[in-house]
C-alpha cells in the first residue's frame, strides 16, 4: 500500500477529528481538550515534516477522491502547498498554546476550540488543494468555520461584525463559484498545473478570460482584503486575540492571498496572464492597498485596529510580488506569505497579552508598558521592526526580493511604493515603540490581572517570544536549507518558471 | 439468501407495508408509536432492498397480478424513482424518530395512521407507471397531507389547511382533467404507451396546459406558492418537514416524468416561462424569507425559493439535458434532507423557547448545540456551499447555464445563494448572542435533536458521493429522450 | 591561533554584546559594559586578517577584519571604553533600564565596522541606529523626546535611501562584498550615478553632513552623557565609513557629483564660521565641530570622486582620518560638556524650531485635514440627499413585498393567476 497517497488526507484529518471530538466534550474537561488539541497539532507537525522532506527529495504526495464524474477532490503536496501548510501547522500549534492560556476560565471553550480546529483544517485543505474545486470547497469551509469564532464573544457588536464578515465573504464566494464553473466550461479542467492550463484559449475567449480573472481576484480579494473589499477586516477585530492572530497571520487573509498566487501561477500561468494584460492592474491595486492600509493605520488609536489596517497593507505585498511577475519578485511575494504571518501573529499575541494582563486596548494607554512586560514588548518590538523592514528581521528579506524583482522587470515605481510603505509603517509603529520603552507610565493600568511576580501567564508569554524568535531567524539565517526563503526559491524553480 | 433476497417484491412491500402499518395504527392506537416506527424501518429496509436490486440488475418492472399494460397496474422503477424512494424512506425514518417524542399521546394516535398513509401514497406515486395511478396517489397524498397539517388544531392551522386543501384539490382536478383529455385522445393511461401515441393536437395542448398548471400549483412555483408558507409554517414540525421535503417534490416528480416522456414531443417554449417563474421564485422566496421574523415562516419561504431552482432545469435542459436534469434531481434529494432537518431543528427551537421569533433566539447555541448544528449544516446545503448536496446541484446547474451562456439564470442563482446565506445567518447570528433568557426553557429530548442532525448530516454527505448518485440517476436513462423503454 | 577559531571569535565579538542584552545575564555579571567591549579589544590587538561568511547566514554574507577595519575598530574600542568609564564614574548614574540599549548599540557598531559587505553593514548600522535612539532619550523629558523624534525621522529616511541603494547594487551584482560592488558600479554608468547619489544622501543623513545636520545639533543639546560622547563615533563615523565603503570611489570619474560634494563641504564650513560669530552656544560647540569635520571630509570625498587617481594615492589616509574624527569629537564633547551640562537656554531660538514645530504638528495637521475632508464629504452627501429626495421612496418600497405577498394570498387573484398559467402553458405550443 502506498502511504504517500494518504498522507495529505491524514494531515487534513489530524485537525478535523480532534475538532469534532472537542465539540462534544463537556466544558469542564479541560485536560482532555488540551491533550486532544496538542496531539493533533504535533501529529500534523510530524506529518508535514515528513512531507517536506519527501517533496524536497522529489516524492509525490497525492490523495484523489472522486467528487463529480469528471472532477476529483485532490489533495496534493507540492512545494507551494507545503510552504503554506507548514506555516499553518506551526502557527496552529503556537496559537493553540496561546489560546489555552488566553481563554482560561472563559465560557464556551469547547465550541471555540472545535471551530478553531475546523478553521485550521480548512486552511490546510486550501493549502493542499490540487484543483480549483477542492480549493473552493475548503475556502467556503473556512468562511463558515471562522464565523463562529468572530462572533464568539456573543455581544451585539460581535454579531454585527460577523454579519459584515459574512456579507463580504459570501459575496466573494459566489463570485469565485461563478468564475470556477465558467472556467471549467471553457477548459474542461480545473487541475492546478505549473504555468497554467489555459494556453491556447487566449485568442478565442480573451474577454471571457479577463472577466474570469477579474472575478477570481475579486473573490479572493475579499479575503485578502484588497482595498475596496477590506471593510470586514477591521471590524472582525472584535474577536478574541488568538482568533485575530490566526485570522490575520494564517487563515483568512492568507487564504485569499494564496488563492491569488494559485490563480496567477497555476491556473492562468504567468505568461498567459501577462498576455491578457491583467497583471499591471493587479499590481496597481496591490500598490494602492499597501499605501491606503498604512495611511489608515496611522490614525487608529485602538491597537488591534491599527494592526488590522497594517495587515491590509502587508498582505498586499504578497499580491504585489505575484503581480510584478518576475521570478525574484515572486520569491518575495511567496516568502512574505510566511514572514508576514510570523510577524503579524507576534504582534497580535502581544496585543492580546496587553489586553489580558493589563486591560490595555488603546495605544495611548501603552506608556511605559515595556518596564512592566519586557519580554512581551521585546517580542512586539521585533515584530514591529520587521514590519517596517528593518534588517535583518524577516520583513527585510521580503522587501529585498520584492524590490529586486521589480527592478529586474523594469517596474521602478514599485520602489517608491515600498519606500512609502516602509515610511508609513515606521510612522505608525515607531511611536508605539517609543511609548513602550521611553515614556513613563502615566496612569494605572486599566484592568490589571495578578500573575504573581511573572509578567504574565506562561502560555501567554511563550508564544509571542517563540514567534518573534522565528521572525528573527527567518531573516537572519535566510540562506539556510529549509528556511522560508530557500523554500520559496525552490517553489519558483520547480513550479513557476521553466528552469 | 441471494435468490430470495433479490426476488422478493420489494416494490410491493414499499406500498403494502406502510398501508398495513397505517391501518394497524388506526386499529390499535395505543401501540401506534411502536407500530409506526417498525413500519418505517421496514420501509427503509425495503427501499434498500429495492435499491440493491435496481443497482444490480437495472430497471425494475413489476406487473401487479401478472397483468401488463394497458390493462393491469404496472410498477416501474428506474434510477430516478429509486432515488426518490430512498430519500423518502430516509426522511421518513428521521421524521418518525423525531415524532416519537414530539407528539403527546392524544396526537400520536392521530398522527401515525395519517403519516403512514401519506407514506403509502408517496411510495405508490414514485412507483407508478401510468397517469391515472399517478392521479390517485397524488390525490391521496394531498388529502393525507392536509389532514396532517390540521393536527395542531389551532385556528391559524385550520385556516392554512383549508387554503391548502382548496389549492391541492384545484391542482388535482386540473391534473385529472388533463388525464381525462389524454385518455380520450390517445386511449391509454400508461406513460410508455402514451409517449408512443402522443401527437400534437388541440386536446393534447389543453391536457398539457391543465396538467402542467395543476402540478405547478401543487409544487408551489411562484406565483402559485400562496398556500405553502402558511400551511407549512403552522403545521407541527414533523409534518412541515414532510410537506416541504417530500410532498412538494412528489408533484414535481410527476411533472418531470410527464415532461420527459410525453410532452417532450411538443414544440413549446414553456420551459422558458418555467425558467422565468423559477428565477422570480428564487429571488422572491429568498427576499420574503429574509423579511420574516419567525423561523418556521422563514424556512417555508426558503422552500419557495428552492422550488424555483428546480424549475431552472427546464430552460437549461434544452441543450445539456442530462446535466440539468441530474442537477434538479440532486437538488430534490439534498433539499429534501436539508429542509426536513431545518424544520425539525426549528421545531426544537420552538419547543425550547416556547416561540420561534428570530430576534429572541439568544443563547440557543449554548443550550441546544446539536439542533443549531443541524440547522447550520442544513443551511450550508440550502445556501449551496460546499461540501454538500446543495453545492453539487448548484454546481451542475451553473455549469449548464454557463455552457449555454444563460447569464440571467447565472445571476439569479448567484444572487439566490447570497440571499439564502443572508436568511440562514439571520437565524444563526442570533444563536450566538448572549442575552439572558426571559423564561425557563422547555425540554428537548435528545432523539429530537439527533434526528435533525441525522438528516442534515445526510444533506452534507450527499456532497461526497456525487459520482455514485449521479450514476444511479442514469439507471434506465430517464433523461435520455427516446431511449427509455418502459 | 588557527583560522577556524579566529573566525568563530570574529562572530563572537559581535554576538557577545547582543547576548549581554538579556537582563538575566548582564545583571549577574560584574562590570558588564567593560566585558562587552573586551572581545573587540582583543580582536584589535590580534594580528592578521580574517573573514567569515557562513553560507546559511542572511544572503550568505559575513564579517571580516583587516588593517583598514582595524583603525575604525580601534576608534570604536577607545570611544566605547571611555564612555563606559565616564558614565561609570560620573555622578549621573545611568546603569538601569537603558543598559540593554547600550549593548545593542555596541553590537551594531561593531558589526558595521567589521562588515565586509553591504547587507551586514546595513543590518548592523540599522541595529545601531535604532538602539542609539534609546541612549538619546536618557533624560526622558519632552525636549529630548523632540530631539529623538527628529533623529528618528532622519534615520528612517536614511535607511530607506540606503535600502534602495542596496537593491540597486544587488540588481547589478550577485556578490555584495564591498570590492565587487565597487567594481560592478564602475562598469555600469547609468545605475552607478543613481546609486552614488543614494549612498551619498543616505549616509549624509546618517552622519549629519551639512544640509542634514539638524538632528545632530538637536540631539546633542538635549541628550545626556553616553549619547553625547558616542555621537561623534556611533552615527557620524559609521556614516562616513559607509560612504567610503559603499561609494564606487577610485573607479570611474564622477566629476559633477564630486564637484557638488566639494561645494557642499565648503559651504558647510563657511556656514559654520558665520554661525560661530553669531549665535552658537558653548554646549553646541562639539556638535558644530562634528559638522565642520564632516564638511572637511566631504571636500576630501568630493575630490576623490572627481579625481580617482588622487583617491588611489591618498586612500590609506581615509580610515585613520575617520578614526581620529570619532576620538577627537568624543574628547571635545567630554571636555566641554563636563563644565556646562545644564546650560541649555530655553530662549534659544533657531530655524530648527520651525522644523520642530512641523514635526510635532504634522500628525495634527493631517488629522485636521482629514476632518476637513470629512466635513466636505458630509456636506456633499447632504446636497446629494437633498437633490434626490425621492430616494426616500425606497424606504416605502420595503413594504411592497409584504403587500404583494398578501395580494397573492387572496383567492380571486390566485385563481386568476392559475387560469392564466393554464392558458399560457397551453397556448405556448403555438408560439
Amino acid at each position: 500500500m502506498n502511504w504517500n497517497a494518504w498522507i495529505p488526507l491524514l494531515v487534513v484529518a489530524s485537525s478535523l477529528l480532534p475538532g469534532l471530538i472537542i465539540f462534544r466534550l463537556p466544558e469542564e474537561r479541560v485536560r482532555t481538550r488540551i491533550t486532544l488539541n496538542l496531539i493533533g497539532a504535533f501529529l500534523k507537525l510530524v506529518l508535514v515534516g515528513w512531507m517536506l522532506w519527501g517533496v524536497y527529495q522529489g516524492q509525490h504526495f497525492e490523495t484523489r477522491l472522486a467528487l463529480l464524474p469528471d472532477l476529483d477532490l485532490v489533495l496534493r503536496a507540492g512545494p507551494l502547498s507545503l510552504i503554506f501548510v507548514s506555516l499553518s501547522t506551526v502557527l496552529w500549534l503556537v496559537t493553540t498554546v496561546y489560546a489555552i492560556g488566553y481563554l482560561e476560565n472563559s465560557p464556551h471553550r469547547s465550541r471555540f476550540f472545535g471551530f478553531f480546529s475546523l478553521c485550521v483544517t480548512a486552511t490546510v485543505g486550501i493549502a493542499l488543494s490540487g484543483n480549483l474545486i477542492t480549493f473552493l470547497i475548503f475556502y467556503e469551509l473556512l468562511t463558515l468555520s471562522t464565523y463562529p469564532l468572530i462572533v464568539h464573544r456573543g455581544t451585539e457588536e460581535a454579531r454585527r461584525a460577523g454579519q459584515t464578515y459574512l456579507a463580504y465573504t459570501i459575496f466573494g464566494g459566489a463570485l469565485l463559484l461563478l468564475a470556477t464553473v465558467w472556467l471549467y466550461t471553457l477548459t474542461g479542467s480545473l487541475e492546478f498545473t505549473p504555468r497554467g492550463f489555459i494556453h491556447g484559449l487566449g485568442e478565442e475567449h480573451r474577454t471571457a478570460l479577463i472577466i474570469i480573472f477579474a472575478l477570481f481576484i475579486t473573490g479572493f480579494g475579499v479575503k485578502a482584503a484588497l482595498v475596496p473589499l477590506h471593510g470586514w477586516l477591521p471590524q472582525a477585530m472584535i474577536a478574541p486575540a488568538p482568533v485575530s492572530a490566526l485570522l490575520h497571520a494564517v487563515a483568512v487573509v492568507k487564504a485569499g492571498a494564496f488563492g491569488i498566487i494559485r490563480v496567477v501561477y497555476d491556473v492562468f500561468g504567468i505568461e498567459s496572464a501577462a498576455e491578457l494584460g491583467v497583471m499591471s492592474p493587479l499590481a496597481w491595486l496591490a500598490a494602492v492597498t499597501i499605501i491606503y492600509g498604512s495611511l489608515r493605520a496611522l490614525f487608529q488609536n485602538d491597537l488591534k485596529r491599527r494592526l488590522a489596517f497594517s495587515t491590509i497593507s502587508q498582505v498586499s505585498y504578497i499580491t504585489l510580488g505575484v503581480a510584478i511577475a518576475g521570478p525574484i519578485a515572486t520569491i518575495g511575494g511567496v516568502v512574505h506569505l510566511v514572514h508576514q504571518g510570523i510577524m503579524k501573529i507576534t504582534l497580535f499575541f502581544c496585543a492580546g497579552n496587553l489586553a489580558e494582563t493589563l486591560g490595555i486596548h488603546k495605544i495611548s494607554e501603552m506608556n511605559g508598558v515595556g518596564h512592566r512586560m519586557p519580554w512581551t514588548m521585546a517580542a512586539f518590538t521585533v515584530g514591529a521592526l520587521g514590519m517596517i523592514g528593518v534588517p535583518p528581521i524577516a520583513g527585510f528579506v521580503s522587501k529585498w526580493y520584492l524590490g529586486l524583482g521589480a527592478l529586474e522587470v523594469g517596474e521602478g515605481w514599485v520602489m517608491f511604493v515600498l519606500a512609502g510603505s516602509s515610511l508609513l509603517n515606521a510612522a505608525y509603529f515607531l511611536p508605539i515603540l517609543h511609548r513602550i520603552w521611553f515614556r513613563k507610565q502615566t496612569a494605572a493600568w486599566p484592568h490589571e490581572h495578578n500573575f504573581g511576580n511573572k509578567e504574565t501567564a506562561w502560555a501567554l508569554l511563550l508564544p509571542p517570544v517563540v514567534t518573534a524568535l522565528m521572525a528573527l531567524a527567518a531573516g537572519l539565517v535566510a540562506s539556510a536549507p529549509f528556511s522560508p526563503l530557500e523554500w520559496a526559491q525552490l517553489i519558483a524553480q520547480r513550479e513557476f518558471y521553466q528552469p | 439468501m441471494g435468490i430470495t433476497f433479490i426476488d422478493f417484491p420489494w416494490a410491493i412491500a414499499l406500498i403494502l407495508l406502510p398501508l398495513t402499518g397505517g391501518l394497524s395504527c388506526f386499529l390499535w392506537p395505543s401501540v401506534s408509536k411502536i407500530l409506526g416506527l417498525v413500519t418505517v424501518i421496514g420501509v427503509m429496509l425495503s427501499a434498500t432492498g429495492l435499491g440493491w436490486l435496481v443497482i444490480d440488475k437495472g430497471v425494475y418492472h413489476y406487473l401487479v397480478g401478472g397483468w401488463g399494460a394497458p390493462l393491469g397496474i404496472e410498477l416501474y422503477v428506474d434510477g430516478l424513482s429509486l432515488l426518490m424512494l430512498m430519500v423518502t424512506a430516509l426522511v421518513a425514518l428521521g421524521v418518525s424518530i423525531y415524532s416519537i417524542h414530539y407528539f403527546e399521546l392524544s396526537y400520536q394516535r392521530r398522527f401515525w395512521p395519517l403519516w403512514l398513509f401519506l407514506l403509502t401514497a408517496l411510495n405508490a406515486l414514485f412507483l407508478s407507471a401510468d397517469i391515472f395511478n399517478l392521479y390517485v396517489t397524488l390525490e391521496l397524498m394531498g388529502l393525507a397531507a392536509v389532514a396532517l397539517a390540521t393536527l395542531t388544531g389551532s385556528h391559524d392551522a385550520f385556516t392554512a389547511a383549508m387554503r391548502y386543501l382548496l389549492a391541492t384539490l384545484l391542482g388535482s382536478l386540473a391534473f385529472l382533467f388533463g388525464v381525462v383529455l389524454l385518455y380520450h385522445s390517445f386511449g391509454s393511461l400508461d406513460i410508455a404507451v402514451l409517449s408512443e401515441r402522443f401527437e400534437s393536437n388541440i386536446t393534447a395542448w389543453a391536457a398539457f396546459g391543465l396538467i402542467s398548471a395543476g402540478l405547478v400549483l401543487k409544487t408551489a412555483l411562484f406565483p402559485m406558492h400562496f398556500w405553502l408558507p402558511p400551511a407549512h409554517a403552522n403545521a407541527p414540525a414533523p409534518v412541515s418537514a414532510v410537506l416541504s421535503a417530500l410532498v412538494v417534490k412528489a408533484s414535481f416528480y410527476i411533472l418531470l416524468r410527464l415532461w420527459l416522456e410525453i410532452f417532450s414531443q411538443l414544440d413549446t417554449d414553456v420551459d422558458i416561462l418555467f425558467g422565468f417563474l423559477g428565477s422570480i421564485a428564487i429571488i422572491w422566496g429568498s427576499l420574503q424569507a429574509l423579511r420574516q421574523t419567525r423561523i418556521k415562516l422563514l424556512v417555508a419561504y426558503s422552500t419557495v425559493a428552492q422550488v424555483g431552482y428546480l424549475f431552472l432545469a427546464f430552460p437549461l435542459a434544452e441543450k445539456v439535458g442530462v446535466t440539468a436534469w441530474s442537477a434538479a434531481v440532486y437538488l430534490i434529494l439534498s433539499h429534501a434532507l436539508a429542509k426536513s432537518a431545518m424544520f425539525l431543528a426549528a421545531g426544537n427551537l420552538l419547543r425550547f423557547g416556547g416561540h420561534d421569533r428570530i430576534a429572541d433566539l439568544d443563547r440557543v447555541a449554548q443550550r441546544l448545540p446539536i439542533t443549531v448544528a443541524a440547522f447550520a449544516l442544513a443551511g450550508v446545503s440550502i445556501m449551496g456551499l460546499p461540501p454538500s448536496g446543495g453545492f453539487i446541484s448548484k454546481w451542475l446547474l451553473l455549469q449548464s447555464a454557463l455552457v449555454q451562456s444563460q447569464w440571467g439564470l447565472v445571476g439569479v442563482m448567484l444572487i439566490g445563494g447570497v440571499l439564502a446565506a443572508a436568511y440562514i445567518f439571520k437565524v444563526l447570528g442570533r444563536a450566538f448572542t448572549q442575552a439572558p433568557l426571559p423564561h425557563e426553557p422547555g425540554v428537548v429530548p435528545a432523539t429530537m435533536e439527533w434526528a435533525a442532525l441525522l438528516l442534515a448530516g445526510g444533506a452534507i454527505l450527499l456532497g461526497f458521493f456525487a459520482s455514485e448518485i449521479l450514476a444511479i440517476i442514469e439507471i434506465g436513462s430517464p433523461f435520455g429522450a427516446g431511449e427509455v423503454k418502459l | 591561533m588557527s583560522n577556524e577559531i579566529y573566525n568563530i571569535f570574529l562572530g563572537f565579538v559581535v554576538a557577545w554584546p547582543l547576548l549581554l542584552t538579556i537582563p538575566a545575564l548582564h545583571t549577574r555579571l560584574p562590570w558588564p559594559c567593560f566585558w562587552a567591549i573586551f572581545p573587540a579589544a582583543v580582536l584589535m590587538i590580534l594580528p592578521g586578517e580574517a573573514f567569515v561568511a557562513p553560507s546559511w547566514f542572511l544572503f550568505g554574507t559575513g564579517l571580516g577584519v583587516n588593517s583598514e577595519a582595524r583603525w575604525i575598530l580601534a576608534m570604536t574600542v577607545i570611544v566605547w571604553s571611555m564612555t563606559v568609564a565616564v558614565v561609570k564614574f560620573s555622578s549621573e548614574q545611568t546603569y538601569n533600564f537603558r543598559t540593554p540599549f547600550f549593548f545593542l548599540t555596541l553590537a551594531g557598531n561593531l558589526g558595521a565596522v567589521l562588515a565586509t559587505d553591504l547587507v551586514v553593514f546595513v543590518c548592523a548600522s540599522t541595529l545601531m541606529g535604532y538602539s542609539f535612539y534609546g541612549l538619546l532619550l536618557q533624560r526622558r523629558n519632552e525636549s529630548s523626546y523632540q530631539a529623538g523624534k527628529i533623529y528618528l525621522i532622519f534615520l528612517i529616511i536614511a535607511d530607506l535611501t540606503l535600502f534602495d541603494a542596496l537593491l540597486l547594487a544587488a540588481f547589478e551584482t550577485d556578490d555584495l562584498r564591498f570590492e565587487s560592488v565597487r567594481q560592478a558600479m564602475t562598469s555600469t554608468a547609468d545605475t552607478s550615478i543613481t546609486y552614488l547619489w543614494l549612498v551619498l544622501i543616505g549616509f549624509g543623513l546618517k552622519a549629519g553632513v551639512w544640509p542634514f545636520h539638524l538632528w545632530l545639533i538637536e540631539t546633542f543639546k538635549y541628550s545626556s552623557w553616553p549619547a553625547r560622547l558616542l555621537l561623534g563615533s556611533v552615527p557620524v563615523a559609521v556614516g562616513l565609513l559607509g560612504i567610503v565603503r559603499w561609494a564606487p570611489l577610485g573607479g570611474a570619474t564622477y566629476y559633477i557629483p564630486g564637484l557638488i560634494y566639494q561645494g557642499l563641504g565648503i559651504v558647510a564650513l563657511l556656514y559654520i564660521i558665520i554661525r560661530a560669530f553669531s549665535r552658537i552656544q558653548i554646549t553646541e560647540i562639539p556638535a558644530w565641530t562634528i559638522v565642520a569635520v564632516t564638511g572637511l571630509c566631504n571636500v576630501a570625498l568630493g575630490v576623490g570622486l572627481a579625481y580617482p587617481s588622487l583617491w588611489h594615492k591618498y586612500q590609506y589616509l581615509v580610515y585613520p582620518l575617520i578614526a581620529l574624527t570619532g576620538v577627537f569629537t568624543m574628547f571635545l564633547s567630554y571636555g566641554l560638556s563636563r563644565t556646562k551640562d545644564e546650560s541649555i537656554s530655553s530662549t534659544h531660538r533657531s530655524s530648527l524650531n520651525m522644523f520642530k514645530a512641523w514635526s510635532e504638528n504634522w500628525a495634527g495637521l493631517m488629522q485636521q485635514r482629514k476632518q476637513n475632508i470629512k466635513t466636505r464629504f458630509v456636506l456633499l452627501w447632504g446636497t446629494v440627499v437633498l437633490k434626490f429626495k425621492f430616494l426616500h421612496c425606497f424606504q416605502k418600497w420595503g413594504i411592497a413585498p409584504g403587500v404583494l405577498e398578501q395580494q397573492l394570498q387572496y383567492w380571486p387573484n390566485a385563481i386568476t393567476l392559475f387560469l392564466i398559467l393554464v392558458i399560457v402553458v397551453a397556448l405556448s405550443v403555438f408560439l
